[in-house]
C-alpha cells in the first residue's frame, strides 16, 4: 500500500495560504473559524449552544427594555448592535437604577463593547441634559489602566447610551460569590487598584457614586496577578456641580446602591471622592468576610450605614491591619476617612506589609509598618486635593498601646508588643 | 446508534445512514496517516463493509460508547491490520456499500493543517464540522417539507450565536420575504433554537447514552478550538 505524505504535505501547504482569508475570529468565544458562502458562523458557539439548548429557546424574544423604539428593536443603536443570547435575547451585563448595560458589537471595528442605555426619564429637562453631556465628557477623559474607558456617548429615539470598553473576565460581585471570601493579600491587591482607579476619576474631578462589587472586573493574567478594572462611570457625577445639581439622578430618587452607599449619600447632602472610598471600605469588608456589614432592607441599610457603629465583631478573624484599614474607610465623618485615593494609595504598602510580618506574635514588623503609616499621616496632612486640612485617624493605630488592645479594641491582640 | 447495532435490516440501513453521514472524517484520518487517495477511499469502503462482515457494531458498549470514538479506534486498528498486508485487494466486490464525494473529501483534506495537529484532533474537528453540516440538512429538509424553503434559505445566515451579519441585514430578510423586520426576528430566533435542537439530535445519535451527549459536545468544541481555523465546513 502506498503512501504520499511528501506530495501531500506540498499540496496542503501551498492551500492553506489561500485559506487565511476565511478565518474569523467569533467575537463571542474568540475561536478562530472558517466562513464560507455555505457556513457563516462559529461552530463551538452552535455546539455549546446545542450542549445547553431547552425546548423554551424558541419563546418569542422579548422586546429590550420595553421600550417600543424602533432602533432599540432591532437592538441596533448607531454602529452598536446588542449581542444575543442564544435564546435570542440580548446579553444583560447588569441592570441599575438608571438603565440597563449590555453586551454589543462595534459593527464597524468587530470588538465588543458594554452599552449602557440611559433612559430619558432621568434627563427631562435641557439643564439636566447638558450637565449629563457635560459629565459624560469628563468621565470620558479619565485613562487609566484600572478604568473601564467610555468610548462613545449616543442617542437613540428615546434613550441615550454609553459605549464602554468591554472589560474581560468577571465581576467582583462573582468572583467573591464564587470564593465565599477572598484571600486577605489578593482583597488588599484589588483594594489597592480600584484606589488607584479612583484616583484618575479624582482627578477629573468626578465621583463615581457607585462603588461595588458589580461595577468592578477582575481578571488574572498569566502569572496569576490580579488585573482590576472599574466600570460604569454612568452614575459618575463632577463634584464641582452645583449643590442639589443631582445629574441623572430623580429628585428624591436614590442613586447608587444602599448596600455600597456612603452616609452621606443618604443625607443627600454633596458628595466627593470619600464617599467612593467609604464604598471601596464596604468593598473590602465583603471580600475578607464574605458579606456586606450591613444588611436588611433598603430603610435599614441606610439606618445602619447612617448610625450603626462599626462592627469589630463581624470581623473575627481578620487580620488587625485590614481591621483597622475599614475602620478608617468605613468612618461616618467624612472629614475622618482617607481625603484621596492617593492618600490611601500611600498608606497601602504598609497595611500589606503590616500582614506580611508576623503581627499575631513578637515582631517588630507591625511597628515598622505602622510607623510608616504614622509618617505617611503627618506627610499627607495639608497635601489632599480635598480643601480641608485633615487629621487622620489612622494616626491614632500607631500609638503605643493601641495594637495591644489597652483601648479594648483588639483584644487578645500582641501586636503591641511590636508596636510599642 | 442502538439501531444501528440491530443487525438487521433495519439495523443496517441505520449503520449505512450513519456511515454516510461520517465517511468524511475517516477518509481524513486515512490521508492524515499518509494513505493515497485511491488507498485511502478503498480502506474507507472496506472499513465501512468490514463493521456489517464482522457484526463490529454489537461490540459497542452501551455504557462506554460513544460512536466518534469506537469508529476512531475500529478504524485505526483496522488501518494497521490492512498496512500488515503487502498487497492491495479490492474490497466488497462491485458492491460500493457508501457513495463517497471524493473531490469534496480530498478538497477539504488539503486543507487540513498537518504540523501542529494530531491526527485524533483533526478527526474529532471534522467530525463535529459534519455533524453541523449535517444536523442543518436535515433541518432543511424539514422547512422544505412544510413549505418554508425560502425562509429557511434568507435566513440560515443568522443562526450564528452573537455574531454580527456584515453580509445581511435584518431589513433585507424582511423585504426578500416581504413581511415585517420584527417577524424576521421571530423566525430566526425560532431557526436557531431549530437548528441547535437538530445539532444536539445529532448528537444524540451518535452516542449511546444521553448522559454522554454533554461530554461528546465538550469533546468536538475542545478539537475545533485547537483547530483555530484551519478546517473548512
Amino acid at each position: 500500500m502506498k503512501t504520499d505524505s511528501g506530495n501531500a504535505k506540498e499540496e496542503r501547504s501551498t492551500a492553506s495560504g489561500s485559506l487565511e482569508q476565511g478565518v474569523r475570529v467569533c467575537p463571542t468565544c474568540g475561536t478562530k473559524f472558517v466562513k464560507t458562502a455555505e457556513s457563516g458562523f462559529c461552530p463551538v458557539c452552535i455546539l455549546r449552544g446545542a450542549g445547553s439548548w431547552d425546548p423554551a429557546a424558541t419563546e418569542e424574544p422579548r422586546p429590550i427594555s420595553g421600550s417600543a423604539d424602533s432602533a432599540q428593536e432591532v437592538g441596533r443603536f448607531e454602529n452598536y448592535e446588542l449581542m444575543l443570547e442564544d435564546d435570542g435575547k440580548p446579553i444583560e451585563l447588569g441592570r441599575g437604577a438608571m438603565g440597563v448595560t449590555y453586551k454589543a458589537l462595534d459593527v464597524d471595528l468587530c470588538c465588543p463593547v458594554t452599552l449602557k442605555v440611559i433612559s430619558e426619564k432621568y434627563l427631562d429637562d435641557e439643564s439636566a441634559r447638558r450637565r449629563f453631556l457635560r459629565e459624560a465628557r469628563a468621565a470620558a477623559s479619565v485613562r487609566h489602566p484600572n478604568v473601564g474607558l467610555v468610548l462613545h456617548l449616543g442617542r437613540t429615539g428615546t434613550s441615550y447610551f454609553y459605549a464602554m470598553e468591554f472589560v474581560e473576565g468577571e465581576t467582583l460581585e462573582h468572583f467573591i460569590k464564587r470564593s465565599g471570601r477572598i484571600e486577605v493579600k489578593l482583597a488588599l491587591e484589588i483594594t489597592t487598584q480600584v484606589a488607584a482607579g479612583l484616583a484618575a476619576v479624582h482627578k477629573q474631578k468626578l465621583v463615581h457614586r457607585d462603588i461595588k462589587p458589580s461595577n468592578i472586573m477582575v481578571s488574572f493574567e498569566e502569572g496569576g496577578s490580579p488585573m482590576v478594572k472599574i466600570i460604569d462611570l454612568g452614575l459618575a457625577k463632577l463634584t464641582t456641580a452645583e449643590p442639589g445639581e443631582g445629574v441623572i439622578s430623580t429628585p428624591g430618587v436614590f442613586a447608587g446602591t444602599p448596600e455600597f452607599a456612603s452616609p452621606e449619600q443618604f443625607a443627600g447632602v454633596g458628595v466627593d471622592i470619600r464617599s467612593d472610598l467609604y464604598s471601596l471600605g464596604v468593598v473590602l469588608w465583603e471580600m475578607v468576610t464574605g458579606k456586606t456589614p450591613f444588611r436588611g432592607t433598603a430603610p435599614e441599610v441606610m439606618y445602619q450605614h447612617l448610625h450603626t457603629p462599626f462592627a469589630t465583631a463581624q470581623l473575627q478573624g481578620v487580620p488587625q491591619p485590614i481591621v483597622a484599614l475599614l475602620e478608617v474607610l468605613l468612618e461616618k465623618d467624612p472629614r475622618q476617612r482617607f481625603q484621596n485615593p492617593t492618600a490611601l494609595l500611600k498608606a497601602m504598602p504598609a497595611i500589606t506589609n503590616a500582614i506580611d510580618g508576623p503581627y499575631n506574635c513578637s515582631s517588630t514588623a507591625a511597628g515598622v509598618a505602622l510607623s510608616h503609616l504614622a509618617r505617611w499621616n503627618s506627610q499627607a496632612a495639608g497635601k489632599t486635593g480635598t480643601e480641608e486640612n485633615f487629621s487622620s485617624p489612622i494616626t491614632r493605630y500607631s500609638q503605643p498601646g493601641f495594637w495591644s488592645g489597652g483601648g479594648n479594641r483588639f483584644p487578645g491582640s500582641c501586636l503591641g508588643e511590636s508596636a510599642g | 446508534m442502538a439501531s444501528a447495532r440491530d443487525q438487521s435490516q433495519a439495523g443496517r440501513a441505520a449503520l449505512a445512514a450513519l456511515c454516510q453521514t461520517y465517511w468524511c472524517p475517516l477518509y481524513t484520518f486515512a490521508r492524515q496517516r499518509g494513505y493515497s487517495p485511491p488507498d485511502a477511499q478503498d480502506l474507507t469502503q472496506g472499513f465501512f463493509l468490514h463493521l456489517l462482515e464482522h457484526r463490529a457494531l454489537g461490540q459497542v458498549d452501551r455504557l462506554k460508547g460513544k460512536f466518534r470514538s469506537f469508529l476512531q479506534a475500529c478504524f485505526q486498528n483496522y488501518l494497521s491490520v490492512q498496512a500488515q498486508r503487502a498487497h492491495r485487494l479490492k474490497r466488497g466486490g462491485e458492491c460500493q456499500f457508501v457513495s463517497l464525494d471524493l473531490e469534496v473529501a480530498e478538497n477539504r483534506y488539503r486543507l487540513e493543517p498537518t504540523d501542529c495537529l494530531t491526527p485524533e484532533t483533526i478527526f474529532a474537528a471534522r467530525w463535529g464540522l459534519t455533524l453541523l453540516k449535517h444536523a442543518m440538512v436535515v433541518l432543511r429538509q424539514e422547512y422544505v417539507s412544510r413549505g418554508k424553503e425560502s425562509v429557511f434559505d434568507t435566513l440560515k445566515a443568522f443562526v450564528g450565536i452573537g455574531e454580527s451579519r456584515p453580509e445581511a441585514s435584518y431589513e433585507e430578510a424582511a423585504k426578500r420575504l416581504g413581511i415585517g423586520v420584527g417577524t424576521v426576528k421571530t423566525l430566526i430566533h425560532r431557526l436557531r433554537g431549530h437548528y441547535l435542537a437538530a445539532v444536539r439530535e445529532e448528537v444524540a445519535r451518535t452516542v449511546s447514552n444521553p448522559a454522554e451527549i454533554d461530554a461528546e459536545i465538550h469533546a468536538l468544541c475542545d478539537a475545533l478550538i485547537a483547530a483555530e481555523g484551519r478546517m473548512i465546513p
